[in-house]
This record gives structure tokens, sequence and C-alpha cells, in this order.
């Protein structure tokens, strides 16, 4: 039988750091906003989301550096 | 998390302090709680929630909005009205292992009855809530008392989002068994919860806002032919996102539309179903009437055959009686089968049946009528002698009778 992969598991296999960070990101942010009122969710993890595309685009270029 | 037992204080039917052991020996670890309605069952399963996940009432109870809030009283109902005005603490304590750590957390809340027997519980925000942690090693960290600390750890181990799934009870059994869209709703909720498929969506619509952001941003900051490409792009978005909207709608109607047909052939399943059984039933009937036909036709025939056979009960005797018959009518013992007064008419008129007159004329035929009178009526030998021996002969005939036997 196939391993049952989690949400995680799949995020973990995005080869792009930068994608794969910023992807990491939305699903914590967005399970902590799970309980917020419906108004302020998406805001909430396009906020913190937002925060951590500086972040990701250096491990990107870091990587990318180290393997040339 | 393996519960390891659970005490509790003056909490709903538990009056003072009962403690109930779980089992965890490595060939018993099963646990049945069982008993009549009202005897505390889902007592037990509110304690764990309350000590969990400070829950003061569970999803069955249907509660809502203030209802909700407030929550049902958990205190023990016989000790508030022991202590009626003064305050009574009811609590509950959980030792569970988790990953090897021993964990123990207990939380209380305080309520009293008032003189007009109304019960007022703490608002649970001021439930009094400690952990205590005991690690592989057999530390034992300080006692935590911060409620978000303590939920924290909780919704590390059992997330109160799948709580539902790990944690319930009978009734809850019961609901989630039934056939019905709302239990379909339940099963799809808490796989998308397992799955974190909400929180899944949630991200993705995250991102397209931020994207949509940074677009717009783009576009503030781009000129000339940058600047219409990126409100090109912007529009095309737009555009995409309606559809998708629209596209999104109409699945869900076509969904809606797919399980109403189901539903409906189903109840059309029914029908013909009903109308199948119905059609069985009438040829059931039919079955029915020609079989009692049948018993009817069997029963008359059964009462002719007892008639018919009656007389084989006396068999050997008849037959003796009928070979008798035959020898003396052999003999010329027996009357012929004319009647007597038959021949004495044809005497009497003087004429025979052939039209011979028996007079003087014929004085012949006259006197042999005359002796076969004599000798054929002999007084003994009546008329019942000749039924007897008639009767006697049908019953020996070919349908049935005493020579078979």
């Amino acid at each position: 039988m196939a391993d049952i992969n989690t949400v995680e598991d799949i995020i973990n296999q995005i080869s792009d750091p930068a994608k794969r960070l910023v992807a990491q990101t939305a699903l914590t942010q967005s399970i902590k906003a799970m309980d917020f009122s419906e108004h302020s969710r998406i805001r909430f993890v396009a906020d913190e989301t937002g925060k951590i595309i500086p972040k990701a685009l250096k491990q990107r270029a870091t990587d990318a550096a180290n393997k040339s | 998390m393996q519960l390891t037992n659970l005490e509790l204080k003056d909490f709903r039917q538990f009056k003072g302090q009962q403690k109930l052991i779980i089992a965890d020996e490595q060939k018993k670890n099963v646990t049945v709680v069982y008993g009549k309605n009202g005897r505390g069952k889902t007592g037990i399963f509110r304690a764990l929630m309350f000590c969990l996940y400070g829950d003061r009432s569970l999803s069955q109870d249907e509660l809502t909005g203030q209802d909700k809030k407030n929550g049902l009283n958990l205190i023990n109902e016989r000790t508030l009205n022991d202590n009626v005005g003064h305050e009574v603490t009811a609590s509950v304590l959980v030792h569970f292992s988790h990953q090897g750590k021993r964990c123990s957390i207990s939380r209380e809340l305080t309520g009293l009855m008032k003189n007009d027997g109304t019960i007022v519980q703490n608002p649970s925000d001021q439930d009094q809530v400690a952990l205590q942690v005991t690690d592989i090693d057999g530390n034992t960290s300080p006692k935590e008392t911060d409620p978000d600390k303590v939920k924290a750890f909780i919704q590390e181990i059992l997330s109160s989002r799948l709580r539902d799934y790990f944690l319930f009870d009978g009734e809850r059994i019961e609901r989630l068994t039934r056939g019905t869209r709302e239990r379909r709703d339940e099963v799809r909720k808490g796989i998308r919860a397992l799955l974190n498929l909400d929180a899944m969506e949630l991200a993705i619509k995250g991102l397209k806002k931020l994207a949509s952001g940074y677009d717009k941003e783009i576009s503030e900051k781009s000129t000339g032919r940058l600047q219409r490409v990126t409100e090109q792009i912007a529009q095309y978005n737009e555009e995409i996102e309606s559809f998708e909207d629209a596209l999104e709608k109409d699945n869900a109607e076509l969904k809606r539309l797919k399980h109403r047909i189901i539903e409906l052939s189903k109840e059309i399943e029914g029908h013909e179903a009903t109308a199948e059984k119905e059609r069985l039933r009438k040829d059931l009937i039919s079955q029915v009437n020609d079989k009692q036909d049948a018993l009817t036709v069997l029963k008359s025939d059964m009462a002719e055959k007892v008639n018919q056979s009656s007389h084989l009960l006396a068999a050997d005797l008849l037959e003796q009686l009928l070979e008798e018959l035959n020898l003396r009518r052999d003999k010329g013992q027996l009357p012929p089968e004319i009647r007597k007064e038959f021949v004495e008419k044809l005497l009497a008129n003087e004429m025979c049946i052939c039209g011979t007159p028996l007079d003087d004329t014929h004085s012949r035929e006259r006197d042999s009528l005359q002796k076969f009178l004599a000798e054929h009526y002999a007084p003994g030998l009546g008329q019942e002698t000749l039924t007897l021996y008639s009767t006697l002969n049908k019953l020996s005939g070919p349908s049935g009778t005493c020579r078979r036997f």
C-alpha cells in the first residue's frame, strides 16, 4: 500500500526552497487562523505569509549560490 | 495520549471523590463503561472534555448562543443543595501518558446554589487549571497554571478541531452511523479536518490575496508598457477568479442535483419494491384460494371414501355373508331380482309383459309363473334379503371393496 502523505509531507516535496518556505508558512498560519473570524482569516494568512517572502527569496538565492 | 485514570470530585452525578481507573495492562487494555441511562456514562465523558478542553457542554447537547456559552451545570446538585448559599468546588483530574511522558491535568470550577434554588457557576475563563508533566527520565516540571499554555499543550497532542473524531461517546457513534445527510456532512467535516484541507484551502486563498496584493503594487509602481501588461494581467486574473467562482457554484449545484437524483432514484426503487411485493401478495392470496378449493374437494372426497369404506370394519363378515347368499341363490333359495308384487300383478291381470295372455288359453305359461312364484318367494327370504344381496354385490364391485381386502 502506498504511503499516505499529509499535506505537510506534500509541501516538503516542493523543490524550490522559496516556494516551499512560503507554502509551509501559509499552511502554518492557516492552521493558526482556523479559529479566527471569517473576515480576518485570509487577511491574517496573507499578511503573515507576506512577511516571510523576503526571507524565502534570500533562501533561494543562497541555495542557488551554493549549488553553483 | 493514553489515559491512566480520572478523579472526579462533585462533578455532575459523581458526589464526593470518585476515581475511574483505566485498564492499561498489555493484554487487558480496554475499559468498557456501561450502565443504564442517567447513571453517568456521558458524565465521565463530560469530565474528560471539561478537564482537557474546558468544555462545559458537548456538541450533542445542541446548545446555542448564550446557553452554549454558559454550558450545563457541572457541579453535583446534591452537594450544592447540601450547601445552599455556600460556594462548592467541582474538579476533574486526568492522568495520562503521552510519548513517554506522564502528565496530569486538573481543572476545577466553583458555583453555588442560591436560596431560590438557582445555580450560578463561575465563568469558564475563571476555571482553575494546572498541568504537571514528568518526562521519560522521571524529571517533573513545575506546575503550569497558565490556561493558554495548558491549552497549547493539549492542542499539540490533540487539536480541539480533531477531538470530536477521537474522543466521543456512544450517542455520538449512534449519530455518526445514521445514514443521513447530517451524518455524511459530519464525516466529511471530519475527513477535511483530519487532512487539514480547510487550512490548505485557507492557505491557498491567503496566497492568492497576497499575489493580487503584489500585482497591485507592481501595477502602481510600473509605467508604460509594463503598466498596461500588468493591468491586463490583473483584469484577466479577476476574470479567471469570477469564472472559478461560477464554476464552483455550478459544481456545488451539480453535486446537489446528483444527490437529489440519487434520493429520488432510491424513492422510486422503494415504490418498485412495494409494487413487486404487492404483486407477490396477490399471487400468494390466489394460491391460498386455490389451495382452499383443493382442500374442500379433498375433504368431500375423503368423506365419500370414509363413507364407502366404513364397511371395511366388517369386511370378513360381509364377505362370508355374500358367499352364503351366492350359495343360496345358486340353489334357487333366493328370490329373483323381480318384485313378488309385480309377478302377482301379471297373474292377476292375466297378461305377461311380452304380451302373452295368461288366461286359460295359455295355462302352461300361467302355471309356470305360479310355480316360479311359489318356489322363489318362500317365507323368510323376503325383499330385505334381496336388497341386502344387491348392496353387498355393489360393495364387491370394481370401485373398491371387501374383496380387495
